[in-house]
């Protein structure tokens, strides 16, 4: 196009006749496209959900149980507190282990459970995930889960082969008023949700439910004791 | 009540409202022209300046549900709300990682309904910046183009809200939907416009008279099945 040779150069700061109506318009959507952005960005202060470290893991929801007790519905958003200020002693932090009762390494880490349990019990609430895996012999159900819980008679357990009673450890009651759960996911939703491949899977949540720890970034279910000591030294009870 | 919503809605709404016939008749009763609200003046003028309203409405009620996504994301959220009439509860949709994240992008859908519009937006004020250009055709059939995968996703949206989520419907998502829908609309009568050879001509009576003259050259070709003398050399095409 041809310019106006009579505007007044004033005039031409305005409106460049060669100019491409393109360019002007890309400036003038991305400059909104940016404020819009800008806009969310300086009034909301979101965490990330995911279980890596400092992430905020999917939430865990279905029907759990403590050691000789009955089902009940459970929520692990609802034990969160959420305006926790960061002092160690006045909530309690959550260990969660996602694992198959025929699994086993989960069968030789229930005893590395007792002991957290007996070390760290007056500090933490465990969660112990029961997850049924997708391999032959890895049949799950509420029965064996009860029975590796309260190891008590069941022909089932590690691989359908042992008895859930000769299981390592003691029962997982839970000592200094750590609450032993036991969540049912025979379904396997909260280990989709996780994103796990695997188990043993585990994980120390702070107790406004940022991870602390994964075994699968840091040394495998084995560190986590080591992880609670540096926390809260030998004073966990 | 939600007035956010209103807004999104008035935006929304005030687009559609413009670029639709009765847009022609408010132009007349207002008695816009070249000097007085240009935007109103012409038919092409209307319908992109309702399209820029449409694309901008679908920007900020994008921007909306990015920012309730955030939100819900904080720690201790859980006292937002944003349901309404019993079968809108945006939280339950735009809270649910699962389906408010884009497959494969794993990007909130607030976020890439945001990149659409201003995308959508670029290619209409583009080109009610130089209208003329060569390159008009080709904005207006990326917009159809665009929109109508939008639209898609849309659809894939409401199969999520029906199905898998059981009937709950996110009131601002909705709003979102009938954006993109109504810019494919827009941008398809435009494109269809652009095809007139009155697409430059500026003034609505000389326009509506020639698209008339223009629509009853038709009508008589149909009716006798062949051509027509022109009468004169303005109503040829």
């Amino acid at each position: 196009m041809m310019k106006d040779d009579n505007a007044s150069p004033c005039r031409r700061l305005f409106q460049d006749d060669a100019a491409d109506g393109r360019l002007s318009s890309f400036l003038v959507v991305v400059s909104v496209f940016f404020i819009g952005l800008m806009l969310i960005a300086v009034s909301t202060d979101p965490v990330i959900i995911g279980v890596n470290k400092g992430e905020m893991p999917p939430n865990i929801t279905g029907e759990a149980r403590i050691a000789n007790s009955a089902w009940f519905s459970f929520d692990l958003y609802s034990k969160f507190n959420d305006s926790w200020d960061g002092d160690l002693t006045t909530d309690r932090w959550f260990v969660v282990e996602f694992m198959d009762t025929d699994c086993p390494y989960c069968w030789r880490d229930a005893e590395t459970m007792s002991q957290i349990d007996a070390q760290f019990g007056g500090v933490i609430i465990t969660i112990v995930v029961v997850a049924e895996l997708n391999i032959n012999g890895h049949e799950g159900s509420r029965a064996e889960i009860e029975a590796f819980q309260d190891k008590t008679e069941f022909m089932g357990c590690k691989g359908g082969g042992s008895n859930c009673a000769d299981r390592p450890g003691d029962i997982h009651q839970g000592t200094d008023g750590n609450l032993f759960y036991y969540v049912d996911d025979l379904p396997g939703k909260s280990l989709g949700d996780w994103n796990l491949q695997g188990t043993p899977t585990c994980f120390l949540l702070k107790p406004n439910g940022l991870v602390e720890f994964n075994s699968a970034q840091d040394g495998g279910c084995d560190q986590l004791g080591g992880k609670l000591y540096e926390i809260f030294g030998s004073g966990g009870n | 009540m939600d007035w956010w919503i209103i807004f999104h809605i008035s935006l929304v709404s005030s687009g559609i409202v413009i670029a639709s016939p009765l847009g022609g008749r408010i132009a007349t009763l207002i008695g816009s022209s070249k000097d007085k609200m240009k935007w109103l003046s012409s038919r092409r003028d209307r319908l992109l300046s309702g399209l820029l309203l449409v694309c901008f409405g679908g920007f900020t009620v994008s921007s909306h549900t990015l920012w309730f996504h955030n939100k819900f994301h904080e720690m201790g959220s859980s006292g937002i709300g944003c349901s309404a009439f019993s079968v809108f509860d945006c939280a339950s949709v735009i809270a649910d990682d699962k389906y408010n994240t884009a497959p494969l992008l794993g990007a909130p859908w607030g976020l890439i309904g945001m990149l659409a519009f201003t995308m959508l937006g670029w290619l209409a004020l583009s080109v009610i910046k130089e209208p003329a250009a060569d390159w008009v055709e080709t904005h207006l059939k990326a917009g159809v183009g665009f929109s109508a995968i939008g639209a898609l996703v849309a659809l894939y949206l409401v199969y999520v809200e029906i199905f898998p989520l059981d009937g709950v419907f996110c009131q601002y998502c909705t709003v979102a939907h009938i954006a993109d829908i109504a810019s494919l609309v827009i941008f398809f009568k435009l494109l269809n416009f652009k095809n007139e050879a009155i697409w430059l001509t500026d003034g609505e009576k000389n326009i509506d008279a020639k698209s008339k003259n223009l629509a009853g050259i038709r009508t008589e070709r149909k009716s006798r099945g062949g051509y027509v003398k022109p009468t004169t050399s303005s109503e040829e095409e």
